[in-house]
């Protein structure tokens, strides 16, 4: 595919057009990201709010009936459903399981482990189950 | 409609995947009955042929089906393979009973448990090494960033 940026600081408005042969899951996420002005999900911890952007987001998961956002370091609560969150969240995030989405460029590995399962080895030493279904979508998003 | 064309393309695949492990096995209980007969000049009814083909046809979409137990979130890996193996069995042995016009001896039981665990270690030997082999490439792949 060929792409061509034209930089103009002195644009009235910001578009961008696709000429494509089919519309395909990946362009539906593109332009999904495109759309949203949105780069920060507003979290909880300790009674406090936080403002966290989706980069330092390595994953979204659930725990004990709560979603909870994992950054580096740290753990938030996100007060709504998985499935709200992740209608707002940019291409680099992936559901590898019904109770967890991942920033794909945070995994550092994918371990078989002795019950036959595959655990996601986060490059903060965070362990996510990846469910054998969502493996071909792995697959995709990272261009295999 | 997209999950109706892969249901019936995967289903297709799996049929035809059952054909090939059904011809080999054909091919070899073929061999084996024999009994000393020149394999060049031995002769196989065609209806006889077609049978186990179309039954191969069915038994691969039938594993095919049953690998939706391995869709389940819920369980463990072992239940999953626990569970897929008693009912595909069970299907297998109720189709042999049903070939030896439900007549049950000692031999037919061992002689239809041991095809089957050879099957399905085939089979799901197969699946896990496509599995492993998947998980080396996405590992591959997140080495290159």
């Amino acid at each position: 595919m060929k792409v061509k940026l034209n930089i103009d600081p002195s644009l009235p408005e910001e578009k961008a057009e696709f000429w494509l042969k089919k519309m395909t899951a990946r362009f539906e996420r593109i332009t999904k990201e495109l759309n949203s002005e949105q780069d920060f999900l507003w979290c909880y911890r300790d009674g406090d709010a936080y403002e966290i952007n989706f980069s330092q987001i390595y994953a979204i998961q659930i725990e004990n009936e709560k979603t909870m956002i994992c950054t580096q370091n740290q753990k938030y609560v996100y007060r709504g459903r998985l499935y709200q969150v992740q209608s707002v969240l940019p291409n680099d995030f992936i559901m590898i399981s019904r109770g967890a989405i991942v920033n794909y460029h945070f995994i550092d590995h994918l371990e078989i482990i002795n019950t036959g399962n595959i655990d996601a080895l986060l490059e903060n030493g965070l362990r996510v189950q990846v469910s054998r279904r969502r493996i071909k979508d792995l697959k995709e998003r990272l261009g295999l | 409609m997209k999950n109706i064309k892969d249901l019936l393309y995967n289903g297709l695949i799996s049929g035809l995947i059952g054909i090939g492990i059904g011809t080999i096995w054909i091919a070899m209980n073929f061999l084996f009955s024999l009994n000393g007969q020149n394999p060049a000049t031995a002769k196989i009814y065609l209806t006889t042929f077609l049978f186990w083909t179309i039954i191969s046809f069915l038994i691969g979409i039938f594993f095919y089906l049953a690998s939706w137990i391995f869709n389940s979130e819920k369980w463990s890996l072992k239940k999953q393979i626990f569970i897929n193996f008693f009912v595909c069995f069970i299907a297998w042995f109720l189709l042999n009973l049903l070939i030896d016009n439900f007549s049950i001896s000692l031999k037919m039981v061992i002689r239809v448990t041991v095809d089957f665990i050879i099957m399905y270690a085939i089979a799901y030997s197969g699946y896990f090494l496509h599995l492993w082999n998947t998980v080396r490439r996405i590992n591959a792949k997140l080495k290159e960033k």
